[in-house]
């Protein structure tokens, strides 16, 4: 996905001209939908860390049922983010998430 | 117009997809509820996470009216539903009841069920007397002293000597008694104190003579009660065996001197025995005038040689 691509601003000088072309790109970035593209991967990130800690600690063994789910969350999230449907892979990747989390040894939730 | 009319067919068929999936997804949440329900999570966790997890993401899918997506997802969904099934109904415990076992009941906890033991509240004992009746034996010979504080907790005893029997009644129980048939002083063993002799390690020492009658083997009776406290002090010494020896003076032929000196010594050894000591612990030997202890020229001296002497051999 592609969420900024600035021309040049005639009549400035260049330098100038791509400072203004990055803040208005920046401001475009979080207003126009990279925003929760961004917080989704924040998302499946954290989740897939926390799985990889819980995988560490012999999760899959102890809790068979908890981390197959957790694994098939995380996959769907990433798969649903790369069709841009932003709110279902936000909603598979906290469930990813929280799964992870009750799979480590301190058991936290997020 | 026309375009219109050719699209409600797709429409409806769309719309009659939708429904099926709707009824297929809600039929799966009733199938992995079923599983669930059965034991799949300890029993077939990994189909059961699959089958729930691919229904969630049907029920997602056809939210985003992604039908195709939405029906791959319910049959993965059936597939591991029917997987977790199986598998719960594979390892769930047997629905039938174990048929019903007579537990047998002890309420006082001692093993003997209720209906065979007498004192279904109170413990039996274990004592090793009369157990088989359920029933406490707090004093097992019933002689009014408690096992606890019975020194013989199976033979009917008295109290001065601590529950154990006491023939002599001396306190001393005859089991620790050594002259359990006279009374005796318990500091002697039971036994009574000495008054006529002194058992040293090596002899029986006597503090009176045994008299004979004159140039005879024939003991005096004044002589007897010397002779019961040596039966009882050699009774009271059950493996100490007993060299018994004949002595006289000088005067006389020592031929003669050494057979009386014998005679007398084999007169108290059957005197003894006569008593109860058995035969086999007791040796009589004569001297003769051979080993005297005092000077034979004089009256007193010529008394003191003619003696009988006790020795204790090794027990």
């Amino acid at each position: 996905m592609r969420c900024a691509s600035f021309g040049r601003v005639q009549g400035l000088p260049s330098g100038l001209s791509g400072l203004l072309s990055g803040l208005l790109g920046l401001v475009l970035l979080t207003s126009v939908g990279c925003g929760p593209a961004s917080y989704v991967s924040v998302v499946t990130r954290e989740a897939s860390r926390t799985l990889a800690e819980a995988g560490a600690h012999g999760a899959a063994q102890r809790a068979p049922y908890e981390w197959t789910s957790a694994i098939l969350y995380l996959e769907r999230a990433r798969e649903l983010a790369g069709y841009a449907r932003w709110q279902d892979a936000l909603v598979c990747g906290r469930r990813a998430s929280t799964l992870a989390h009750s799979l480590t040894p301190r058991g936290k939730q997020p | 117009m026309s375009a219109l009319r050719g699209l409600v067919p797709s429409l409806l068929f769309v719309a009659g997809c939708a429904g099926t999936a709707t009824t297929r997804l809600e039929h799966l949440k009733g199938t992995t509820a079923t599983a669930r329900e059965r034991g799949a999570y300890r029993c077939a966790p990994i189909a059961l996470a699959r089958a729930e997890a691919h229904v969630e993401f049907a029920r997602i899918e056809l939210g985003a009216g992604e039908l195709m997506r939405a029906e791959a997802d319910l049959d993965i969904a059936e597939l591991e539903a029917r997987r977790a099934l199986d598998g719960a109904n594979a390892c769930a415990p047997l629905a039938v009841a174990p048929p019903p076992v007579d537990v047998p009941n002890d309420t006082d906890g001692d093993g003997i069920d209720d209906k065979h033991d007498k004192c279904p509240r109170d413990a039996e004992d274990r004592d090793g007397w009369d157990d088989d009746d359920g029933c406490p034996d707090p004093d097992n010979d019933e002689d009014g002293f408690l096992d606890a504080d019975d020194r013989c907790p199976v033979v009917a005893g008295v109290a001065s000597a601590k529950g154990c029997p006491d023939r002599d009644g001396d306190t001393v129980g005859d089991d620790d008694d050594r002259c359990p048939d006279v009374a005796g002083d318990p500091a002697q063993h039971g036994c009574p104190v000495p008054k006529l002799i002194v058992v040293k390690d090596d002899k029986i020492e006597l503090k009176q003579k045994i008299h004979f009658a004159t140039g005879q083997a024939q003991i005096l009776p004044d002589s007897f009660p010397l002779l019961a406290e040596i039966t009882e002090a050699l009774k009271s010494r059950a493996k100490v065996k007993v060299r018994i020896e004949g002595h006289t003076d000088a005067r006389g032929s020592v031929r003669l001197n050494t057979k009386l000196s014998n005679a007398r010594a084999e007169a108290v050894r059957a005197h003894l025995v006569a008593a109860g000591i058995e035969a086999a612990r007791l040796t009589a030997i004569g001297f003769g005038p051979s080993q005297p202890i005092a000077d034979n020229r004089t009256s007193t001296g010529r008394e003191q040689n003619r003696r009988v002497e006790f020795f204790l051999l090794a027990e």
